[in-house]
């Protein structure tokens, strides 16, 4: 009790200026020590494949107690997740092996005044909504990537969570791994020179035939899963994780990848506080039939302020290669790097070089430290925000077919009204984001 | 009869994916006439590849031929008129691309309805057209309670200072829509807004709670919005309106925030009135704060150490965050504080610095051992990153200070990476002085990183001592650790090359702890080295570490040794480490496929190879999908009279066998130096049904032989053995080869997993085998179980085993058989 009453007076005290709060950790116990019981008390919201995957990452840290869950699906065949592995909230509970609090309303959950902090993994026309009621309520949030479902969205998210001074890490892990780390060093570094283009490799979006809708299975609350998406009959196919190529839910894999090897580009050039000024759709091909309206064949050239060109391509070998001077390349994806010439792998970054944000390993632990440290994460809000953005912005281009130009500061769209329209989406009530 | 399916392990959800016929090729145009068109028909589940092409076209069009578009998507609209909501849904995405004008009056009658209201709002907030905006304004009034938030949100997305009185009406006249409205205006960097919050506010409301969503909360969320982007804006009369509004409002309110900074001065007069009524500060502190917001004015040394510790902590905290080297000297003084949080608080604080006055009080800290000197150490680490004059106090404290003081320096600049520390270090590492080594040893091993290989290498070539060669050893594991072995294990095999070192055990020994699979290779490589001293070390770190770390490099890399080594042992020691690392081993991506066909191609025996085959890849093998054959079919014969053993004979091992109520009793003998096997005497079955059925009264290995016979050197049961195996592994069913060759078809892995359920452990069980040419299968009460292909014993008797051990008992019943072929 003592804890709880002393964290919200210094919370308060703090606040007032806007500054971080740095809860000195010797205030929490008696002595000024700090117990070995004082831990960051979580709830964790939407408990699909990845919810699951996040949560029980996070909850081997030590610092970390979970207390409750929510998800919008109990117990049912049929809900939105992966067939064999999961199917609701108690089967999560029972994965995750503890005694919580199950919550079916995420409001309800973020309501309880001693959680400080979830995490989240939703489909992204969720994502908006569900970080600004959790940093209103004063939760400090880890939360799946893409941050957003349109460009509106992100802005307002953005400004909402540095207004109310809470932590954000974005699920964009491969800012926490040893070879994207490298990578970005070495490119920030000039190993291969200045880098002309970067090569980025993510997979297709998928086609399907008309489908007939189907009763929403018993034990899933499909209008909740929709929340601010239009309604719109059920189907197992706009659930499970095929979600992502429906545009009601998702952008589809331009913001599912982008969000990692967009990001890891942005990261490495040195734009994670920017982003591009132009896009231009080179090849698209779209989906003739069926509720998936994804396009299923994509490629896309962004031009960034120092003349680097993005080329994201579903024909790229899946990864980031960066181009540099005389042919010098890196080449990096999950768990593997290399570099022409070979040599340049093993030339150390030099003392005084530019380094990147070093946390290797573990992205859910940087966040739990930096709830303690109320310090940036590596995947910060507004680098996840910018990130986003880029990732949209190459939605937007090959949706109208048009060289999109972006102004960076004012953060919109140059001189296209008609393309402009894409960069928000009315909400169904009450689940609005304006 | 029961049939039983297991699913293979991928996803069962089939995607149905046929691009090829479904896409749309870009630059492909069609021609689109409104009398082709049927979209407005639209039927849940019926194509919507009418909708998609219009999609299309729009996604090619200039912004010029919407107009065009529009007028067809409109026709569709109008063309039926009874229409599906998911017809109008689809069509007003299409015109929230290309709408306007006339969209606007075509979708004003499904804005009120609740059914189509949300998908109409679709299009109006996105058509910029004024009167877009006109008509959710229009409709606000007459909207039901359902509908209207929505109407509210849209509105507000429109940014139209205009639409303020709008939403206040409608908010006045009804108090449902309170928290919306209060909501939206918020979106309105306009002093209008703030004036409309407060009115709605009135007097009553301001008693209500701040939980979220509640009119007070929503209230000061809106006020604070404003301020903000009234502040970006440059319009700070306005931000500092909204301020006063919200203070006055809220007298203990939380919602000046960050805000605050950026309206400068006029702040001032109204935070120092805040601050007055503020319970949780005094007002000295109240003061303090509201100075400290104008630059220039802070005067934080008037009163800062009067203040409770509470309240200083809370300060330090913000002066660590607002980074301004007045604060200097507070934090310097706060680090040598009587309370321990006051001196953590100052410490985290003065991580944000880069002044070289904070370096020696921190190091004085750091030398301790409480959580200050964490606190302490956290600061060092962090404070003037890159700043030279924090490295060069560091280090004048290292050379000039007191033993205790100079370690803890010197361990700070090493792991800030202070170049002239790492030298020194290193110097001291090789030099002769035992106490220099351990201090230098000890602050090298927290601060070294993957730059500094080459330098432990190098100093290792000077090292003769075994004993520190290995210790060195562990420098270069905490030098790489934390880089991925893609990048580690090149710059450590440089390194140890150009030191000369590549031979070295310490090198052989690191080899798998750096990891990669160059490092693997490698590894197998000096396996079956010439030289003999370098072949028995590597072998041995090679099969003790590939077992223990089970990574797929290191099954690769016993694969080499298994292929490439000439020594019979060594090769035997590979194969058994190889099979013990089966199933424990995380493949990615092709791995599974390179090795699957290493191994195809190692130098091992028939029987070895299916054995590594049968652990590694269990999926890979065949699966018995037969159902288990009719066994009330004519035909089939007793094998056991239920009173006696006659036909029967014990042979190998001492175990007794008995007749007990109707059923064959084994016991083991603890004595018996050979499993035990009671046998038919008839020993010529080839191809049959055979069944029975078992209950285990003492749990212990045991199995039913077929196609069995005497072993022609030992004279020992030989042949085919159906597993009874009590043990968790649960292989029961499974088929093995007695004295034969082991494991034939084993029920290893996920594949099994649910077939591994079918036994009953205190129960009876049913066991069918059959043997048909070259197939054998087996099941277990039902469930399809083991199946192989093996033609090498063709006939045999049957036989009832006891394992050799220290107990068992095993019953047996109702042994029948049916002979194929036979007429």
């Amino acid at each position: 009790m003592y804890r709880r009453t002393f964290l919200k007076r210094v919370a308060s005290a703090s606040t007032l200026l806007g500054f971080p709060t740095i809860i000195p950790s010797s205030v929490l116990g008696r002595n000024g020590l700090i117990p070995p019981s004082e831990k960051v008390v979580f709830g964790s919201i939407g408990l699909g494949l990845q919810g699951v995957g996040n949560t029980s990452l996070l909850i081997r840290h030590p610092r970390v107690q979970l207390v409750a869950l929510c998800d919008v699906s109990r117990r049912s065949p049929y809900h939105g997740y992966e067939h064999d592995q999961l199917k609701g909230l108690e089967p999560a509970a029972e994965q995750l092996g503890g005694k919580y609090d199950l919550y079916e309303d995420f409001r309800e959950l973020l309501a309880r005044d001693d959680i400080d902090a979830i995490t989240t993994a939703t489909p992204d026309h969720w994502h908006a909504y569900i970080g600004i009621a959790a940093v209103r309520a004063g939760k400090d949030v880890y939360a799946e990537k893409p941050l957003t479902r349109t460009i509106a969205e992100g802005i307002r998210l953005r400004d909402e969570v540095s207004r109310h001074g809470r932590i954000w890490q974005t699920g964009s892990w491969q800012r926490s791994r040893g070879e994207f780390q490298r990578a970005a060093e070495m490119v920030a570094n000039g190993f291969i020179g200045k880098v002309s283009e970067v090569h980025i490799g993510v997979p297709p979006n998928e086609a399907i035939e008309p489908l007939a809708s189907q009763p929403v299975p018993e034990g899933f609350n499909w209008d909740r899963w929709l929340g601010p998406a239009p309604y719109a009959p059920y189907h197992p196919y706009r659930t499970f994780t095929t979600w992502r190529f429906v545009s009601d839910y998702s952008a589809g894999k331009i913001a599912d990848w982008g969000a990692h090897h967009i990001d890891a580009a942005h990261w490495a050039l040195g734009y994670n506080l920017s982003g591009p000024v132009e896009v231009v759709v080179d090849e698209v091909a779209w989906p003739t039939d069926g509720f998936f309206d994804q396009p299923t064949l994509f490629s896309l050239t962004y031009t960034y302020p120092n003349g680097e060109r993005i080329k994201v391509s579903d024909q790229y070998r899946k990864g980031i290669e960066f181009i540099g001077e005389d042919d010098r390349r890196i080449f990096v994806t999950r768990g593997h790097i290399e570099s022409t010439p070979a040599s340049l792998l093993r030339e150390p970054i030099p003392l005084d070089g530019k380094r990147v944000y070093a946390f290797d390993g573990d992205h859910t632990g940087d966040f739990v430290d930096a709830i303690y440290n109320r310090s940036r994460t590596a995947a910060d809000i507004e680098i996840a925000h910018r990130t986003n953005t880029a990732c949209l912005l190459g939605e937007i281009a090959y949706r109208t077919g048009r060289k999109i130009r972006w102004d960076v500061q004012s953060e919109s769209i140059i001189e296209d009204e008609e393309a402009a329209r894409l960069t928000r989406r009315a909400h169904r009530a009450p689940w609005s984001v304006v | 009869m029961n049939i039983f399916l297991i699913f293979p392990m991928r996803r069962c959800f089939p995607r149905a994916i046929y691009v090829a016929p479904l896409v749309f090729a870009m630059g492909l145009n069609v021609p689109l006439s409104a009398s082709d068109q049927r979209l407005s028909d639209y039927v849940d589940g019926e194509s919507l590849s009418d909708w998609h092409q219009l999609r299309n076209r729009i996604n090619q069009a200039a912004a010029t031929e919407y107009p065009e578009i529009e007028r067809l998507i409109l026709a569709q609209l109008e063309f039926a008129g009874e229409r599906s909501p998911q017809a109008v849904r689809l069509i007003c995405e299409l015109l929230g691309r290309v709408g306007g004008t006339k969209s606007v009056d075509a979708l004003q009658p499904y804005l009120l309805d609740p059914v189509t209201s949300d998908y109409a709002r679709i299009a109006l907030e996105a058509i910029p057209d004024a009167k877009a905006l006109k008509l959710l304004q229009k409709s606000l009034p007459d909207a039901s309670e359902s509908v209207a938030p929505g109407i509210i949100s849209s509105i507000a997305a429109k940014q139209d200072s205009r639409s303020i009185p709008v939403l206040i009406k409608a908010a006045k006249k009804r108090k449902a829509l309170t928290i919306p409205v209060l909501s939206a205006l918020g979106c309105y960097a306009d002093s209008t807004a703030v004036m409309g919050i407060l009115n709605l506010l009135g007097d009553d409301t301001l008693e209500g709670d701040c939980e979220p969503d509640s009119v007070a909360f929503v209230a000061q969320e809106s006020l604070s919005r404003i301020a903000e982007s009234a502040a970006r804006q440059g319009e700070t009369e306005l931000a500092h309106v909204a301020l006063r509004r919200v203070s006055e409002a809220f007298p203990g309110s939380l919602a000046v925030r960050a805000d605050l900074k950026s309206t400068s001065k006029n702040a001032l007069d109204y935070l120092d009135g805040i601050m007055s009524g503020h319970s949780d500060l005094s007002p000295t502190a109240a003061r303090i704060e509201a100075r400290n917001l104008i630059p220039g004015e802070r005067s934080f040394e008037n009163g800062f150490f009067d203040l409770s510790v509470e309240e200083r902590i809370v300060y330090l905290n913000q002066m660590g965050a607002v980074t301004d080297e007045r604060f200097v000297p507070l934090i310097v003084k706060s680090l040598g504080d009587a309370e321990i949080a006051v001196r953590i608080e100052a410490a985290r604080a003065a991580a944000n610095y880069s002044d070289a006055s904070l370096v020696k009080p921190l190091l004085e800290l750091a030398k301790g051992s409480g959580e200050d000197a964490g606190a302490a150490n956290y600061g060092l680490k962090r404070m003037g990153r890159g700043s030279g004059k924090v490295d060069a106090e560091i280090i004048r404290v290292a050379k000039t200070g007191g033993d205790v003081i100079s370690k803890t320096a010197w361990t700070m600049a090493a792991t800030r990476g202070v170049p002239e520390a790492i030298d020194t270090l290193f110097g001291r590492l090789v030099g002769s002085d035992p106490e220099d080594y351990k201090v230098a040893f000890s602050i090298l091993n927290q601060s070294v990183d993957g730059q500094h290989i080459p330098e432990i290498a190098k100093a290792m070539r000077t090292v003769e001592d075994e004993g520190k060669r290995r210790q060195f050893g562990r420098l270069i594991l905490s030098a790489v650790s934390g880089l991925s072995s893609q990048v580690s294990y090149p710059l450590f095999a440089q390194a140890m090359r150009e030191n000369g070192l590549e031979s070295d055990p310490v090198f052989i020994s690191l080899l798998p702890r750096i990891g990669g699979r160059d490092a693997w290779i490698r590894l197998s490589e000096l396996a079956v080295s010439e030289n003999q001293e370098i072949s028995r070390s590597a072998t041995a770190t090679l099969l003790k570490t590939a077992t223990t770390l089970k990574q797929p490099e290191a099954a690769f890399a016993l694969v080499n040794l298994i292929s490439w080594t000439s020594d019979a042992d060594a090769r035997k020691a590979g194969f058994d480490a190889l099979l013990g690392m089966a199933g424990e081993v995380r493949m990615r991506g092709n791995e599974r496929e390179e090795l699957q066909n290493a191994m195809k191609g190692l130098p091992l025996g028939t029987a070895d190879l299916q054995k590594l085959k049968c652990f590694w890849f269990p999926e890979d093998i065949l699966i018995n999908e037969m159902p288990e054959p009719d066994l009330d079919a004519e035909g089939f014969q007793s094998l056991f009279d239920g009173k006696t053993l006659d036909g029967w004979k014990a042979v190998d091992g001492t175990a007794r066998y008995v007749v007990d109520n109707g059923a064959i009793l084994g016991t083991c003998d603890p004595e018996s130096r050979h499993n035990s096997f009671l046998i038919t005497e008839r020993d010529d079955y080839s191809d049959f049904v055979f069944t029975c059925e078992f209950k285990w009264e003492v749990f212990s290995n045991s199995g039913v032989q077929f196609r069995s016979g005497p072993d022609p050197d030992t004279g020992l049961v030989h042949g085919y053995q159906a597993e009874m195996d009590a043990s968790q592994r649960a292989w029961t069913a499974g088929i093995y080869g007695e004295k034969f060759e082991g494991w034939i078809y084993g029920l290893a892995g996920d594949l099994h997993a649910e077939r591994r359920n079918a036994v009953r452990l205190g129960d009876w069980n049913r066991l069918t085998i059959m043997a048909d040419g070259d197939t054998l299968r087996t099941w277990l009460n039902g469930v399809p179980m083991g199946i192989c292909h093996d033609d090498r014993r063709q006939s045999g008797y049957f036989g009832l085993q006891i394992h050799a051990g220290h107990q068992g008992q095993v019953r047996w019943r109702n042994l029948e058989v049916l002979e194929l072929g036979q007429p």
